[in-house]
């Protein structure tokens, strides 16, 4: 299926290369530059490449290309997926996808690579399984390892997980302080248009959990008004049937952080955006050769809650060259090489009442320049915290199977700490102009 | 980094002349490898490797030396230049004689560096296979799949009786992992030497009847690679395929799918044709339907692949009344990553296309953010136009027009041709779009304007009205417009309709006659023609200007100017000299030059359907790959479903909880059943562990009582309902609870519980108290003062269940609260019914009208065959509180019941016994699916009895 994989970052160096069947020498990848060229943008490179015996799946990830080569018919949305999961183990060993992070532990990257796919088809994905296989890096243990005079990162023997019929656990585990939590992610996607109005509204919530539990724990996490998930993915450990007569997540979930569910939230009638947006932008006035410009955000956080991290990015037009506004509250930049105005306005305090901050002033036209004719979008991203858009709230979360009554009273009981948080974000938040 | 001290020995290779390093990364790649990259590729500055060659000694030093770390750390860094792609195949005598090290990492590296260079290092890689082979008999599982992996990937063609040999022995290996490994390894024999084929094809063979699910995946995969076609090979292991699906790794979830898909199209007929000739006659074959339920769940997968797989094969392969949910989760995958992003589109508007009223729901889905990457706005904007209809127009329409203010031109113009072929797919738009492109005139977007003229041009060949005013107000717009596309299609439409507007059509041709030779080719071109054209229908003022012109195109540079003026100058100015032949030309002149012409067509790029699988990357290039497997068209006759029969009925394989959670005791109870490793994800394991002993029937899901008790001891049980233990006595200290069902109807629509407490130790117990700790609502029986020793006592209970199967949690105290026990009861679906007695008329219709997808289906335990009809409605009985419907035709036996929730639900069961069927009517799904399962389980366990 895949034949070669090569890591290329954004200067164009293929920094890392691992063959699977035989060699396909890296001159294949000038197909690749060639289409990084013709685009203005590394996220404009299209994933599929047609070259005359080959073909080039990509994906662009943490200013790298993960490219894979296949020869032959193969499902795309298998490799690209298999080039995401890959980037997610490597995040997952060394806390970042990154070129340095990739650079610094090669071996074990290589190690990795060749653990994940044989002769092209994937072998081991499940981190969980791999971190028994290939152990990750870890301060305290090459330590232990000089002192003991052990070196070796790989397994002699076989993961447990593999055979067993949950493989994403890894077996005997053991934490001295059993903690489980979730993070309950929701995120609006919505297109504002020049009125104020919503012309399209989405919510979509994932749940991301961090669990270290000893044991094999069963867990049941039930929600208070489950009817609000509409469609969901589930991770391979959630029990499907349950999910589906009951509405609840049951499962033994692996060991660490992983998404336990993604769904989207069934949002009837309007969403409240939760803020407003008034805004004139216009590139042409009538003294001079300047724009003008005026924003003025105007919050409306559920009661209680406030805006966070709230930032609005505004794509210019190429005749733009500057920008000299009056920010009421946030600082602003503006981007000449990429055209940008970015106003970080922070955090909206709604008890001091620091009402609706503005951005106001005056944009610096190209002098020649023919005036633009048309209207920029407003990209806007906040979270709020302790609050989901769409109402979801979970009801209990039981641990099972460890905590079970064994005879004659000797119990393995413990209680763990359990952790949920909620926030809402802006996904896709556009408006209009 | 200790290699200080094997400085000294750094010296003698320089002399060797090894190549620079620029070369050495190229050695795979004599074909303009781009040299200046890969020696510039090196910014981490890893400078102890980059270019210094004479480290190579170093490194063979210190393999050499006899400290594993030594090695180690050589290997490492041999690892980290082959990683970068720079050639380390000198090295090859010293790396391959650490493949006996006892260091697991170093033995791992070696192996790595020789599957990279033993094809190089042919001989010499020949010196480790003695190692492989002795590995390959290591008591160690891992030691022996790995052993077994890197034998087979190194590509020597001298070895290959020892690979073959090595992988018939892996096939029938304990271990599952060396089994998969095995697996694996078939298609890289293969590609080694394709004579091998028959000997594979044994081996498959044998792989696809293994039932552990570490290695279906695989080995299905070994199937497509060599034998694609032997379809026969797959039939005996169909169904079990089905049952294992959900449990299989995900990548091998998609690769079985797809195969399945072919699969279906060559066994099966074609739902959609069945129903139009005999409708409702049994439109899906059983089997059919086992794969579409069972790949169902997958729609939930993370994986788009797997969602996407199980997409293409709805579509390819189930009753067109299944489409809408499958685009639910399609549009679902459009939140995941841009390049998941990107494939799914193009999936999606082949969909749109060929079939847009499924997605006629999901249009705002397709709105076009300004953040989207240019190919995906493209996409979306074809799936927009491609779902326009007459209702959704004026919002369609008002997004477009969004989009024409981009700052974005690409997309701009792009929205611009899409309101043209909206207009042209709609005909009664056609006024407002066209408005809506004037006014897109006005605009200073010079991009923007000329698609519009374009587009404008177009509609106006397709309008039969007259728009003689547009055409004017065009006229006047073409000196401000300089994109040469548009200037010509002005000047074509006024040539077309000068009649239309006979002031205005010579005043441009003269204008144009003016600039002639400096415009563009194309604008040239349709000033030739405008004065043709004018010179026909309006000679007394076009001629001269004509005349001009075609003159002009005499001597122009572009030969098709020249053409076409010598080809227009005999038709329009008849040379009088030569009078017969031109005149009769003159004649028909004007129906030559302005012939109505047919209106272009614009059409989406999946206009027509695409032969290809969805979802393939053929379907994505519209081009058929190597290693693409057609999708066969549908038998035409129903070919023999006996063959999928296996021999032996599997007794349900995945009778056991997915996950066994049991403790030491429940394992005792279980031993009978199947290993837990077999089990299917899809069968839920008993909610509550501490419940687990005492859970009835975990009814939801599984057809045997996971309780432990094997079939016989539940018949002996009489109807009304079987016993099941609540509480064990070895669990609660001697206390035993059990329960059952006494079918009463309650007018409350609760289920009522009868209890029976027994003390088993040798006090007595007081106070005995059940209470309810959660779940549905329960009417606790009456506390029991006194219990003494072997002594037992019933009480009453009832829950409110309503129709969910939700276990009811319960808290069981005993001396005065002293002792105290958690319990659950769980009801099987069954009892959660109440009898109706209707005829058999009402029967029919009743259930008729729950069809399709409110009807589960499938076959009656083979087992059934010996049972008499009362036999078989008694086991019926005993698992479900039905009643017989009398005046059933004969081999039929029918049971009408409903549920006791404050809205009952209608629940039918048909028993079809010459056709073998068990149909459930019940228009919730679950609920049918479940009863279905628990049926089929109470008549198996009926029949065994027997």
């Amino acid at each position: 299926m895949i034949h070669s994989i090569f890591f290329i970052n954004n200067s164009g160096d293929i920094f890392l290369e691992k063959h699977y069947k035989r060699v396909i020498p890296k001159s294949i990848c000038d197909y690749f530059f060639e289409e990084v060229t013709k685009n203005s943008s590394p996220e404009n490179v299209p994933p599929i490449i047609q070259t005359p015996n080959h073909i080039l799946i990509s994906i662009y990830r943490a200013q790298m290309h993960f490219v894979a080569v296949c020869k032959s018919e193969v499902p795309p949305l298998f490799v690209i997926e298999f080039l995401h999961r890959l980037a997610d183990i490597i995040k997952d060993y060394f806390d970042e996808v990154s070129e340095t992070s990739i650079k610094d532990n090669v071996v074990i990257v290589y190690e990795l690579l060749d653990e994940v796919l044989d002769n092209g088809f994937p072998l081991a994905t499940e981190s969980n399984i791999l971190k028994e296989l290939i152990r990750p890096p870890n301060l305290l243990r090459s330590l232990a390892d000089t002192m003991t005079g052990r070196n070796s990162t790989v397994s002699a023997t076989l993961p447990t997980g593999q055979l067993s019929n949950i493989p994403w656990r890894r077996s005997g585990v053991k934490y001295a302080n059993n903690e489980a939590y979730f993070d309950i992610v929701e995120e609006l996607d919505a297109i504002v248009d020049k009125f104020g109005g919503a012309v399209c509204a989405e919510v979509h919530g994932s749940i991301d959990c961090l669990i270290k539990l000893s044991g094999v724990p069963d867990l049941t996490l039930s929600f208070v008004n489950s009817r609000l998930i509409e469609d969901a993915s589930l991770h391979p450990c959630v029990r499907h049937r349950r999910f589906e007569v009951e509405r609840l997540l049951s499962f033994v979930p692996p060991d660490g952080g992983f998404r336990l569910m993604a769904y989207r939230a069934s949002c009837h009638g309007n969403l409240p955006v939760p803020l407003d947006l008034r805004h004139t932008i216009s590139f042409k006035q009538a003294s001079g050769n300047s724009g003008h410009l005026e924003l003025t955000v105007i919050p409306r956080p559920p009661s209680g809650r406030q805006l966070e991290d709230l930032v609005l990015t505004v794509p210019m037009p190429r005749a733009v060259s500057g920008a000299s506004l009056v920010a009421s509250a946030g600082k602003y930049s503006y981007d000449t090489a990429s055209r940008t105005l970015v106003w970080t306005v922070g955090r909206l305090d709604s008890q001091k009442g620091a009402g609706s901050p503005t951005l106001c002033g005056t944009l610096v036209m190209q002098t020649g320049a023919p005036v633009p004719d048309c209207r920029p979008s407003i990209l806007v991203s906040f979270s709020i915290t302790g609050w989901t858009i769409s109402g979801l709230k979970v009801n209990r979360l039981d641990l099972h199977g460890e905590s079970k009554p064994v005879l004659h009273q000797k119990t393995s009981k413990y209680k763990p700490f359990k952790g949920v948080k909620y926030v809402t974000k802006a996904g896709k938040l556009e408006f209009r102009t | 980094m200790s290699n200080g001290g094997f400085q000294p020995y750094n010296s003698p290779m320089d002399q060797l002349g090894l190549p620079p390093p620029d070369h050495a990364s190229s050695t795979g790649s004599q074909d303009g490898d781009r040299g200046t990259r890969s020696s510039a590729a090196d910014p981490a500055g890893s400078a102890f490797f980059s270019g210094d060659f004479k480290k190579h000694d170093d490194l063979r030093a210190m393999l050499e030396s006899s400290k594993d770390s030594q090695k180690l750390e050589a290997m490492r860094r041999i690892i980290a230049m082959v990683a970068k792609g720079k050639d380390c195949s000198d090295l090859f005598p010293s790396v391959v004689k650490n493949v006996v090290s006892k260091n697991s990492e170093v033995k791992k590296l070696v192996y790595v560096y020789l599957t990279r260079y033993a094809e190089e290092k042919q001989d010499l890689a020949l010196l480790s296979i003695a190692t492989f082979q002795r590995a390959l008999k290591d008591p160690n599982q891992l030691i022996r799949a790995s052993a077994l992996r890197v034998l087979t990937s190194i590509r020597v063609p001298v070895i290959l009786p020892i690979q073959t040999l090595a992988l018939q022995d892996a096939v029938s290996d304990m271990s599952a992992y060396v089994r998969k490994t095995a697996a694996l390894a078939i298609p890289k024999i293969y590609s080694l030497d394709p004579e091998t084929k028959p000997q594979l094809m044994g081996v498959i063979e044998k792989l696809l009847a293994d039932k552990t699910t570490l290695v279906v995946g695989v080995a299905i995969q070994a199937f497509e690679e060599i034998c694609p076609n032997r379809i026969d090979l797959i039939h005996k292991n169909y169904r079990k395929l089905c049952e294992l699906l959900a449990d299989v790794q995900d990548w091998g979830q998609v690769v079985i799918i797809n195969m399945l898909t072919r699969y279906v199209r060559t066994q099966f007929l074609d739902p959609a044709q069945q129903n139009q000739e005999q409708e409702r006659q049994n439109p899906l074959d059983p089997d059919h339907e086992l794969l579409l339920r069972t790949v169902r769940p997958l729609f939930q997968s993370q994986n788009a692949a797997v969602v996407m797989a199980v997409a293409q094969l709805y579509y390819h392969c189930a009753p067109p009344g299944y489409m809408n949910i499958v685009i639910r989760h399609l549009v679902r995958l459009l939140r995941a990553s841009p390049e998941v992003q990107s494939c799914v589109l193009t999936s999606l508007s082949a969909l749109s296309a060929s079939s847009p009223h499924l997605l006629s729901g999901h249009l705002k889905c397709f709105y076009i953010h300004s953040t989207d990457s240019s190919s995906v706005k493209l996409v979306k904007l074809d799936i927009l136009t491609n779902l326009a209809t007459d209702s959704n127009f004026p919002v369609l329409l008002r997004e477009l027009q969004a989009y024409v203010s981009s700052p974005d031109s690409e997309l701009a113009s792009a929205a611009v041709r899409a309101i043209g072929r909206c207009a042209s797919q709609l005909p009664d738009t056609t006024d407002t779009c066209l408005n809506g492109l004037v006014s897109l005139l006005a605009k200073k977007d010079e991009s923007v304007v000329a698609e519009a003229i374009v587009v404008i041009k177009k509609l106006l060949q397709v309008q039969t009205s007259d728009h003689s005013h547009m055409i004017v107000d065009l006229a006047r717009l073409v000196d401000g417009i300089a994109i040469p596309r548009a200037r010509a299609s002005i000047l074509w439409l006024i040539g077309e309709y000068c009649d239309r507007i006979p002031k205005i059509a010579p005043d441009v041709l003269r204008k144009f006659a003016k600039s002639f030779l400096e415009e563009e080719d194309q604008v040239k071109l349709q000033i030739v023609n405008l004065a043709a054209k004018l010179c026909v229908c309006n000679p007394k003022q076009a001629r001269l200007l004509a005349q001009y012109v075609l003159n002009l195109a005499k001597y122009d540079q572009n030969y098709d100017i020249r053409d076409r003026s010598r080809f227009l100058r005999p038709l329009v100015l008849p040379d009088p000299s030569v009078a017969e032949p031109t005149l009769l030309a003159g004649k028909r002149v004007k129906k030559i030059l302005l012939a109505p012409k047919p209106a272009p067509e614009v059409q989406s790029r999946f206009a027509e359907n695409s032969p290809f699988q969805l979802g393939s990357l053929s379907h994505l290039l519209n081009l058929r790959l190597p290693g693409y497997q057609a999708l066969p068209d549908w038998p035409a006759e129903q070919p023999d479903p006996s063959v999928r029969a296996v021999a032996a009925p599997a007794p349900a394989p995945s009778s056991m909880a997915a996950y066994s959670r049991g403790g030491p005791k429940e394992q005792k109870s279980k031993q009978k059943q199947q290993q837990p490793a077999e089990a299917s994800l899809l069968d839920f394991g008993p909610t509550n562990p501490t419940a687990a002993p005492a859970a009835p029937s975990k009814s939801t899901s599984r057809p045997v009582d996971p309780f432990g008790l094997m079939p016989d001891d539940l018949l002996l049980l009489p109807t009304p309902s079987r016993m099941y233990s609540l509480v064990n006595k070895y669990s609660a200290s001697g206390l035993q609870v059990d329960y059952s069902f006494p079918r009463t109807c309650l007018a409350s629509g609760r289920i009522a519980l009868s209890l029976v407490f027994t003390n088993h130790s040798s006090a007595p117990m007081r106070h005995v108290t059940l209470q309810h700790a959660a779940g549905p609502a329960l009417q606790p029986p009456e506390p029991i003062d006194t219990l003494e020793p072997g002594v037992n006592t019933t009480r009453q209970a009832e829950v409110a269940w309503g129709d969910s199967t939700t276990a009811c949690q319960l808290l069981l105290r005993w001396d005065n609260g002293a002792q105290e026990i958690r319990a659950s009861v769980q009801p099987p679906v069954g009892e959660l019914l109440a009898p109706v007695t209707m005829s058999a008329q009402q029967f029919t219709t009743e259930s008729g009208k729950l069809k399709g997808l409110n009807e589960e289906k499938g076959r009656i335990p083979e087992a059934a065959s010996q049972l008499s009809d009362s036999d078989l409605a008694e086991a019926v009985r005993s698992s479900a509180n039905l009643v017989a419907v009398s005046g059933a035709p004969t081999g039929q036996l029918w049971f009408a019941g409903r549920s006791c929730a404050s809205r009952p639900i209608p629940v039918y069961v048909a028993l079809d016994r010459q056709a073998n069927l068990l149909r459930v009517h019940c228009e919730q799904m679950t609920l049918g699916s479940v009863l279905h399962r628990d049926l089929c389980s109470g008549i198996a366990a009926a029949a065994s009895k027997k």
